[in-house]
């Protein structure tokens, strides 16, 4: 276990209060949460009464009343964070042998040599070292937190983490992890400013030549998106324990992701395993619902039953000829393999009818049913295309992999170009892969948002992000690569899309005015030099710009 | 580590029944059965307090991982205390709770009982019913205890006739003695009012 994060804290502390005891930063940071930035805040309002009030030994009542916790446990509380301390002093400070020859244990009451006998430093109490163990195993197996006190009558004093260590080596390998796993998760449950990472990492064979591209890219996205989200956080990591990566196998992360920046940050990046989360619930990123909204709808998913999702999720029967198909890429334009029917996989629809006005993202009512069901259609309605959404990242997943072998296979057999060439096929991939995934989150928004006008400019937005996204899928996925252009064109259309609608669906949760950039459409023109297309969607963007503003004014 | 439990007992068994400390305190321990997991204590109601003259029954249950868990206590003989639940028996003391520690033992334990009796603490109680009467009727709260001590815990000293009659018109009315004399207590002695409970 690494205490970095313990010690850089009570640094930043003890700096700026030029505090000369390490103990004294520790009880603040213990009383404070573990949030340097508070005590400081808090100091700087007043700081002669600050320290009157956590310094002085006559207010020991006043203290008191703010925590808890009194600063003679912390004395030993030290013990647990501060290692390298303990370390460097060697064996005999965290625990006193007896010299005596022979004594008596007074818990187990067996006649132990002296060696047997421990005692903690801070109150001397002895006791033999297998009475200290079961203390400790029986502890750890309650699982209530780690102030793991002396067993003396009216002793407070609390075991340090060596100590503990020391006592549990001839036991259970699990009980010292479990023990560790207490103390660290104490820790975060106090911390503002720590969560663990909920992300997996993903190890897949091969490719290995290609990594570089990847990061390079990834790193580019994050770029782009942090001017409509809220700022993304540069955090540091460290690793609870450091697990072998096995081939193609995902397993937990596990990281603790230390925030850097300002509390109430929502969207951060483990550096270890590179998932984006929400800080605040250690869920998937989920704007541009808040916290509840998605627990309310994971939950309400998890109440379905297995088969039917499996069924709505994967398969569909062709609307012409009716055989059964599975989905087999990300993108919704299907074309059935008997009958080369084109249909929409959400709407079920002939593909042809999508053109200009886009509208299977919109859900619409049937008055003639009778509420139970309606209520059952509207939600499986939403579920479907957040569903088949999620699905589809899967399948991007593969198809990312597919353009790098196609990649490599270009520069492999001399078909012109290096990789900086084609590096553009992995950046659509990963600006798809983003935007789907922004799709797949307004679904739940959508499904709670009240039926009225903004609901109806939310579901506009959707359908052009929507018909862009599937746009981009296909040409991805069918069109001839070489179409660099176009990919490039639509890549952009849809990055912008993704941009405007988190940026005007925060707008309309907050009901704050829209962000200036957003309007600012000068650099739409540098993409498309004149192409019809392009300048029809600025005008459209610019005119659905322009109602949602107006709305959100008009409420404001 | 039952081994530990057991040993740790048998001693602890020889300390309190030989302890001279502890006759004067009128505390008594009896072995239930010979693997040392069920006991059962006996303590005096200490001097100048509601309890005196009382003896008190506790049902005691050795866990296996004592003494690195607190024993279980209970009373058996039925007493109006605060921090005793006046149905079940159940204790509220830190000490059988997160206040253990390993060094103590079963002595600990019946001394901090009879402690408990002299100086209830009414801010924490298990009984609300009679902490609440503790705090805004001390007077009737004593009288009710004495009475409770005088019925359950065979104490000679001072009874309260006028309770005893109280009962014993619920009883005429046909109501099960026990049951009425909770209801009386639980209503500060107001007749209507307990059967009242009684009948809900």
């Amino acid at each position: 276990m690494d205490w970095s994060i313990m010690e850089q804290k009570c640094q930043n502390v003890s700096s700026v209060l030029k505090l000369d005891e390490p103990l004294d930063a520790l009880y603040l940071l213990k009383q404070f949460n573990w949030n340097p930035q508070t005590i400081l805040n808090e100091y700087n309002k007043d700081p002669s009464s600050f320290v009157k009030s956590y310094f002085s030994d006559d207010n020991n009542n006043n203290s008191k009343k703010t925590s808890p916790v009194n600063k003679t446990s912390l004395v030993s509380y030290l013990n647990i964070f501060n290692e390298n301390k303990l370390t460097s002093l060697a064996s005999h400070s965290f625990a006193i042998k007896s010299n005596e020859l022979e004594a008596c244990c007074q818990i187990c009451y067996c006649a132990k040599s002296g060696q047997e006998m421990m005692a903690l430093e801070q109150c001397g109490h002895l006791f033999c070292v297998d009475c200290w163990k079961m203390h400790f195993e029986s502890l750890v197996n309650n699982a209530s937190g780690h102030f793991f006190e002396c067993m003396q009558t009216k002793c407070s004093v609390v075991a340090g983490k060596n100590f503990v260590l020391e006592c549990l080596k001839t036991s259970d390998v699990n009980l010292m992890e479990r023990y560790k796993n207490l103390v660290v998760n104490d820790l975060i449950n106090e911390s503002e400013d720590l969560q663990v990472c909920p992300g997996e990492i993903h190890s897949v064979k091969g490719n290995s030549q290609f990594s570089t591209p990847r990061t390079h890219v990834a790193n580019t996205g994050i770029r782009l998106t942090s001017t409509v989200t809220s700022t993304p956080t540069v955090s540091f990591t460290f690793k609870t324990e450091s697990p072998e990566p096995a081939e193609t196998v995902s397993q937990k992360c596990d990281s603790v992701v230390w925030l850097q920046s300002k509390p109430g940050a929502k969207r951060v990046m483990c550096t270890n395993c590179d998932t984006q989360f929400c800080f605040l619930c250690a869920t998937p990123y989920h704007a541009p619902n808040n916290c509840s909204t998605i627990r309310k709808w994971n939950l309400k998913c998890q109440d379905d039953s297995e088969t039917r999702n499996y069924l709505l999720v994967h398969t569909q029967d062709c609307p012409k000829c009716k055989v059964c198909i599975e989905k087999n890429g990300g993108c919704s334009h299907m074309t059935c393999n008997r009958c080369k029917h084109e249909f929409c996989w959400v709407c079920g629809n002939d593909w042809k009818t999508h053109g200009p006005t886009y509208d299977c993202n919109r859900y619409k009512g049937n008055p003639e049913q009778d509420t139970a069901r309606e209520a059952l259609n509207r939600y499986t309605h939403y579920y479907h295309r957040w569903i088949n959404h999620s699905n589809s990242l899967k399948f991007e997943k593969a198809l990312r992999q597919q353009c790098l072998l196609k990649i490599q296979h270009k520069i492999m057999n001399k078909e012109g170009g290096t990789l900086v060439d084609w590096e553009f096929l992995i950046e659509a991939v990963d600006v798809l892969t983003r935007a789907r995934y922004t799709l797949q989150y307004t679904y739940p928004y959508a499904y709670y948002l009240d039926n009225n006008e903004t609901k109806m400019l939310f579901e506009n937005i959707q359908a052009e992000l929507e018909r862009e996204v599937e746009n981009l899928s296909h040409s991805l996925e069918k069109v001839n690569l070489n179409d660099k252009f176009n990919i490039r064109i639509q890549m952009s259309i849809v990055e912008k899309r993704r941009r405007t609608f988190t940026a005007t669906s925060i707008s309309m949760t907050t009901e704050l005015d829209l962000p200036k950039d957003i309007l600012d459409l000068e650099d739409w023109s540098a993409l498309g030099q004149g192409t019809s297309k392009v300048a029809d969607y600025q005008i459209k963007m610019h005119n659905y710009i322009r109602a949602l503003y107006s709305t959100v004014k008009k409420r404001v | 580590m039952a081994s530990i439990a057991s040993a740790r007992i048998k001693r602890e068994f020889r300390e309190v029944v030989t302890s001279d400390e502890l006759t004067r305190c009128k505390i008594k321990l009896e072995l239930l059965n010979d693997n040392f997991t069920e006991l059962k204590g006996e303590i005096g109601g200490p001097p100048d307090t509601a309890y005196e003259g009382g003896t008190f029954q506790l049902e005691i249950k050795i866990p296996e991982t004592y003494p690195f868990n607190p024993p279980k206590v209970r009373f058996l003989t039925k007493i109006w205390h605060p921090n005793i639940s006046s149905v079940t028996g159940a204790i509220c003391l830190d000490i059988l709770k997160d206040q253990w520690a390993a060094a103590m033992t079963l002595r600990t334990v019946l001394l901090s009982l009879q402690a408990l009796l002299a100086t209830p603490e009414p801010d924490d109680p298990q009984d609300a019913v009679v902490a609440n009467q503790y705090k805004s009727n001390n007077k009737i709260f004593l009288k009710t205890a004495r009475h409770w001590t005088n019925v359950y815990a065979g104490s000679t000293s001072a009874a309260e006739p006028e309770f005893d009659s109280q009962v014993k018109k619920l009883v005429d009315m046909g109501f099960d003695s026990h049951k009425s004399r909770v209801a009386l207590s639980s209503h500060l002695w107001n007749v209507e009012q307990a059967i009242e409970s009684l009948y809900d």
